[in-house]
């Protein structure tokens, strides 16, 4: 867990000051340093237009990260709020969950890949989408998480001495699904950084000269034989940013789960 | 037995109602594009007003969606907008591929991912233990895609056993399509048998601690005999449950790795269709697949019921 950690600041503070860090313009083509090797010169290599795989490499951890974050964050709040409601009021949960349902049968990279058709591919629309396809998993979490907190004594004291129902929901119910929902986001997170490079390496995502990691590695996809570095880098930087998530989160679901903590 | 298999058959209609009415929603924002797509610019205003009638985009959208869904039940998926060709008929020669690899991968995951949760659950926290634990993460964190070009360049460029790209049929000899299909189906596979193996090893951890398994020790009964026989049989029920989503996965999975070894399959289609924006194509296989994960659930839910007489709902 701890190298997870000391990887994300690393891969995380190393995309953050990539314009300090970084020696050319990873837009920039210079077409008389084209498919270099690996060097002192160009540590990842440079790739068909002559771009520095490294710098690109770095300025494509900003997408990746921003896109996760923006992911985990947003699925955690709504899927929190709309679990709590769903959770709390029978009525509307038959018509959550029903949907919930409905929207799970598509699977994942499909329904991605149907809305960006519909949407069109940019970041915006690539975190959007991702964020629909995940919400439905956390509300069905968090409501389940609910519909057996509800039931606890200390609800019934809240509700005994008068505390409105969002009060009971907010501060009463909320806190104790905090464990959950953290394990689950940090998961969401894996996925969405996995996803988004998944749909830029399919031409279906960010638009394709901007740098993210699946869109450096769809543009070395031709190269393979003459320059594999160039498409080994980025995904290397994605599996290890990936891994470094999953950790954290095993770690994570060890220290707030103790029930686990023996099983697994 | 019998009505519980109906009661579970009749509870999906609502379920494969609000899948279709999702994705004629998704679809029916897209509409207007539809036009777009395969208009020419020059095209007159009332060329394009004939076209929408043509194509029964001026009807109401109940009706619309009532005629989608009657179309679907009679197998007719609509007709591509860029190729004219109906959905139906790209779609089958693309089956073949698709389901070759998906088929393998789910042997392969199978073949390596019990095991080697077995293995782990022999002796819990020991070195093999943590081992196996440390290969489930990484392979459920390594990019399908990029272990696809760490294959292909290594495998098909430096050591050339397997043929770098595309796909040959089983119809031309059995060797040919299994190379053809070995590495896309080996990468394919890495990412399920580490949920298999993680699946496996969690669930004999927790059967071998309950009192059948100390009655089985105490009786004297092998080592072995208690894990295989008596604890697995048991332990293995979450895992059947879970291999009808895994076997959709893998279905779904093959989409970008068809992509990576240029194989005429299903995702390339869809994968195609996107970047083209031919929305019927797109439709109809996000239902289908939907379609498929509902029915295989069922089929797997039913399994279990088969399996485990003491789940009855």
């Amino acid at each position: 867990m701890l190298s997870g950690l000391i990887f994300l600041v690393l891969v995380s503070s190393a995309s953050v000051l990539a314009p300090l860090i970084a020696r050319t313009d990873p837009t920039r083509t210079n077409t008389l340093e084209r498919l270099q090797a690996p060097s002192a010169r160009h540590f990842f290599g440079t790739d068909n237009l002559g771009m520095d795989v490294f710098d690109r490499t770095l300025y494509g951890g900003r997408v990746s990260l921003f896109v996760g974050i923006t992911v985990a964050v947003s699925v955690a709040v709504i899927g929190v709020v709309i679990g709590l409601v769903a959770g709390y009021y029978r009525r509307l949960d038959d018509l959550v969950m029903r949907l919930a349902d409905a929207m799970m049968a598509f699977p994942t990279l499909m329904l991605a890949l149907a809305m960006i058709a519909v949407l069109g591919g940019s970041v915006q629309n690539v975190i959007i989408v991702i964020i629909s396809v995940d919400t439905p998993r956390m509300v069905r979490l968090v409501r389940g998480q609910v519909l057996s907190l509800r039931e606890q004594q200390f609800v019934e004291a809240a509700r005994a001495v008068g505390a409105s129902v969002p009060r009971i929901l907010f501060v009463h119910i909320a806190p104790n699904t905090f464990g959950v929902v953290m394990v689950a986001a940090t998961l969401y997170f894996a996925g969405a950084v996995m996803t988004e490079a998944a749909l830029s390496y399919l031409g279906a995502g960010v638009a394709p000269y901007t740098p993210t990691w699946g869109n450096i590695m769809s543009g070395g996809q031709r190269y393979l034989q003459a320059a594999v570095w160039v498409s080994f880098f980025p995904g290397l930087f994605l599996f290890l940013t990936v891994l470094a998530i999953n950790l954290v989160g095993d770690g994570l679901r060890d220290a707030l789960d103790p029930r686990l903590r023996r099983g697994l | 037995m019998q009505a519980y298999i109906l009661r579970r058959l009749l509870a999906t209609v609502p379920i494969v109602f609000l899948v279709g009415a999702l994705s004629f929603f998704l679809m029916q924002i897209a509409a207007g594009d539809a036009v777009g797509v395969i208009i020419d610019e020059e095209a007159t205003l009332e060329q394009e007003e004939a076209l929408r009638d043509a194509l029964g985009l001026n009807d109401p959208v109940l009706v619309q969606f009532a005629r989608w869904m009657g179309n679907l039940f009679r197998g007719d998926l609509g007709t591509s907008l860029i190729s004219r060709y109906p959905v139906t008929s790209l779609m089958s020669p693309r089956l073949e591929p698709t389901l070759s690899i998906a088929f393998l991968g789910t042997v392969l995951s199978v073949l390596l991912g019990i095991p080697l949760g077995l293995l782990a659950a022999w002796r819990p926290n020991s070195g093999l233990d943590r081992a196996v634990l440390f290969f489930s993460v990484i392979g459920f964190s390594v990019p399908g895609f990029w272990l696809a070009f760490l294959a292909l360049w290594t495998f098909a460029v430096k050591l050339p056993i397997f043929p770098v790209l595309g796909y040959t049929s089983i119809s031309e000899g059995v060797l040919p399509w299994l190379r053809s299909i070995t590495l896309p189906a080996i990468v394919i596979s890495v990412s399920t048998a580490a949920v298999f193996a993680r699946m496996t090893r969690t669930g004999m951890v927790e059967v071998l601690q309950q009192d059948y398994i100390r009655t089985a020790r105490a009786k004297g009964l092998a080592e072995r005999v208690v894990h295989f026989r008596h604890a697995f049989k048991n332990a293995s029920i979450p895992v059947i449950t879970t291999l009808g989503f895994l076997v959709v996965g893998l279905v779904t999975g093959t989409t970008i790795i068809e992509i990576v070894f240029t194989i005429p399959g299903l995702g390339r289609l869809l994968v195609t269709a996107v970047v083209d924006r031919d929305y019927p194509i797109v439709h109809a296989l996000l239902m289908l697949t939907a379609l498929v994960y509902i029915y295989v659930n069922l089929l797997t839910d039913i399994l279990y019921a088969y399996a485990d007489p003491r789940i009855r709902y």
